[in-house]
């Protein structure tokens, strides 16, 4: 990923910051409730039928929430060049931080109108990145947190998505940019989520997420 | 912890001069400034006091799938709602509420965690907005959980210039703030947000937010997470906006 190539403004102070994370498949949630225009089969998720369904389906209006650990960046391994699904984490080292994702759904498998269908990106959401600490009951909102806002994917490989950054807390107070997120394997937790029939849990996704910030000097 | 929770970088003493002028000034809102820094920016700490409107408190709790049956369902048993919900997993669900804004020191302080200090005796200067998600989770299959605090994950705006009507729709001077968020019940419940942009005099800002727990309204707090009957009064806070402008 090519940083962006803008001469740094008098004023300002640039920073790059890199992070890997990992999502904690068993802490998504979905509500379908706005989404009145998916197949029946996946609506109900009838057996056999429910994937199939899906790809007919146009799941905006889903609303989401997930949430994930931070740890530094290259504590994750990156998987196998031909195994890009490889579960290359198991949470064997504790974490720096934690982070919060939540938003829409976007997938759009049909529609009745001439701007789709587009399957891809999966989700528009706001997402914090608390670094300088995990979020607890004893450390409520830990210092140093980047707010972020912008699409989200978790598919195919290889896939960059770049997202703004609106502000932060504690030494980021004064930082805005942009963000670039890369896939890097699986981790052993299982995910649950719209597209899953009942009883798939297939693991969880990791990125690596490289901050180019731009501070008040 | 409560270190890390004061305004780094540029000064706690300016903050805490802004909040002690604030508290004396009582009708107005008050900006402390220091010399500008960078282009376009002049550091500023502006203090208010809000109260939460109980009555525009609205769940959704359909996402959230992993909850007890007896608080999913609503038992009539406050007991066995009650242990029903220290039983659930509330992520997922949405929330939204409004509240009231006053200059700071408006709202006495608090004699307590449970003192209802604010009747609603004085006109607001403004109106704020919070919608989200809570993210309390009492339950949970794997590591790193449960974790019963912080409540929610939110986006909020405060229209510091004017109270949202028909008549107004967008006053302007208005500050959004996106982060986690948390009630009284804490030892030490301060909470700090980021401030991410906003209109009027405010629409270069940067900079970062403390909310603190300012004791309770006379207003009824409502919403699914409370048993039926049970009518709580409604939270009051106390904020400090540290601002670059």
């Amino acid at each position: 990923m090519k940083d962006n190539d803008y001469s740094e403004p008098a004023g300002y102070r640039h920073e790059i910051v890199e992070v890997d994370v990992a999502v904690l498949g068993h802490t998504n949630y979905s509500n379908r409730r706005g989404a009145w225009n998916m197949h029946r089969d996946f609506r109900d998720d009838v057996p056999d039928r429910a994937l199939q369904g899906f790809r007919q389906s146009d799941v905006r209006g889903t609303t989401f929430y997930f949430e994930g650990l931070v740890y530094a960046a290259g504590t994750i391994p990156e998987p196998p060049e031909d195994d890009y699904n490889a579960v290359v984490w198991r949470f064997d080292q504790a974490p720096m931080g934690s982070f919060f994702s939540r938003g829409w759904v976007i997938i759009n498998n049909r529609t009745d109108a001439p701007d789709g269908p587009r399957p891809d990106p999966h989700l528009i959401s706001f997402a914090d990145y608390y670094l300088g600490a995990t979020v607890s009951a004893q450390d409520l909102t830990p210092t140093d947190m980047l707010t972020t806002t912008g699409m989200e994917n978790g598919v195919p490989p290889h896939d960059i998505v770049v997202r703004a950054v609106a502000g932060g807390t504690g030494r980021f107070a004064t930082a805005k940019g942009s963000v670039s997120q890369r896939r890097i394997g699986r981790n052993s937790t299982g995910l649950r989520g719209l597209a899953l029939p009942s009883g798939v849990s297939p693991p969880s996704p990791n990125f690596r997420l490289r901050f180019e910030l731009w501070h008040l000097a | 912890m409560q270190s890390k929770m004061k305004f780094g970088r540029r000064g706690v003493m300016a903050g805490v001069m802004g909040l002690l002028t604030g508290a004396l000034a009582g009708r107005t809102a008050v900006a402390e400034s220091s010399q500008a820094k960078a282009p376009g920016s002049q550091r500023e700490v502006i203090t208010i006091d809000v109260a939460v409107l109980g009555h525009t408190n609205y769940d959704n709790e359909d996402g959230a799938s992993n909850r007890h049956p007896d608080y999913s369902g609503q038992h009539p048993d406050e007991d066995r709602f009650r242990a029903g919900f220290r039983q659930s997993d509330l992520r997922g669900s949405m929330q939204y509420h409004e509240g009231l804004i006053y200059p700071g020191g408006t709202i006495p302080d608090p004699k307590g965690k449970r003192d209802v200090n604010w009747d609603f005796e004085q006109e607001p200067i403004g109106s704020f907005f919070d919608r989200g998600w809570v993210v309390i989770n009492n339950k949970s299959d794997a590591p790193y959980v449960p974790r019963p605090d912080p409540h929610l994950l939110s986006h909020t705006d405060y229209y510091l210039g004017g109270i949202v009507s028909a008549q107004d729709l967008t006053p302007t001077n208005m500050l959004s703030v996106v982060g986690l968020q948390h009630d009284s019940q804490q030892e030490d419940p301060r909470f700090l947000r980021a401030v991410v942009g906003g209109t009027g005099r405010f629409a270069n800002v940067r900079g970062q937010m403390i909310q603190r727990p300012w004791g309770n309204n006379t207003s009824v707090l409502q919403g699914l997470f409370i048993p039926k009957g049970v009518k709580p009064p409604s939270p009051n806070f106390r904020i400090e906006f540290e601002l670059w402008i």
